[in-house]
């Protein structure tokens, strides 16, 4: 019996190993708990998470650097809300509305695609394409936007986007 | 790709995506993804009206396209990169993630 509830343990003890072993810190209020992968790659301003058939990638939002002919330094965190909901969109200058428009069309923005909602004070936006396989989850707090890119299947999306966490 | 095809490459990716793209290195898989960029983005009218199309599904354009018309696909991008980069900037950020993939040698 004692013997049994040992390899119980270890069995689960290597299970939570394996599902989601490693933490992502994001900023003093959030992280993301991901499974072990392959690799991870550091870019000049990326980190690049690698398993053997998806991958993630995270960017913190430059507001210069989104677009190289659009500062939207002061205006971000409106314009990311602005690509997934109309009603923001309609408060923006009107040649920002368009571009916001154009960037949800090709993010393929839409009710049965996007996921809203909040992890403590940070807003999660996110957007998943079927068709293309890749993702798109937006981390907005008090002092920095994320950037999150999926190219993997809807499950990788969802399952990332719901390992964002409260530190 | 020659050492103008690289520049000229180069030279677009920059006013596209930034310094960084200072550190990709121009290579078959970057153009490939710099031609389907263009190619797919669909929001500039008759800005691939040189480039023979359609292409054979899964076929790599740096293979396919005569090295005469990559040089003029090159050359094109570079000389209108403010006119198409307006045009292709929201397709762009979506797809920013394969260049990087491809810069990390993925």
């Amino acid at each position: 019996m004692e013997n049994l509830l040992k390899a119980a343990i270890i069995f689960v003890s290597i299970f939570i190993s394996t599902c989601f072993a490693d933490t992502l810190i994001l900023s003093t209020k959030i992280k993301i708990e991901y499974q072990s992968p392959e690799s991870i790659a550091h870019g000049s301003s990326n980190l690049i998470v690698k398993y053997k058939d998806w991958s993630f990638m995270h960017v913190v939002v430059d507001p210069k650097d989104l677009y190289q002919q659009i500062d939207l330094t002061g205006l971000e965190k409106d314009y990311i809300r602005s690509i997934f909901d109309e009603k923001a969109r309609a408060k923006l200058p009107k040649w920002l509305a368009i571009t916001a428009k154009e960037q949800a069309d090709v993010f393929g923005v839409a009710p049965e695609t996007t996921d809203r909602f909040m992890v403590g004070s940070a807003e999660v936006l996110t957007v998943y394409d079927a068709k293309e396989k890749n993702g798109e989850i937006f981390i907005i707090e008090d002092l920095s936007v994320h950037h999150i890119y999926i190219t993997g299947e809807r499950d990788h999306h969802n399952k990332i986007s719901h390992s964002i966490k409260e530190r | 790709m020659d050492l103008h095809e690289r520049q000229d490459l180069k030279d677009f990716l920059v006013t596209l995506y930034g310094g960084t793209a200072n550190k990709w290195p121009m290579n078959e898989q970057i153009f490939n993804l710099t031609y389907k960029l263009v190619a797919e983005s669909g929001l500039c009218s008759g800005m691939m009206d040189f480039v023979p199309r359609p292409m054979p599904p899964g076929a790599s354009p740096m293979k396919y396209l005569a090295k005469q018309v990559r040089g003029i696909f090159l050359r094109t991008i570079r000389q209108n990169k403010k006119q198409y980069i307006s045009c292709i900037k929201t397709v762009a950020l979506k797809k920013r993630r394969y260049f990087d993939l491809a810069a990390m040698g993925y």
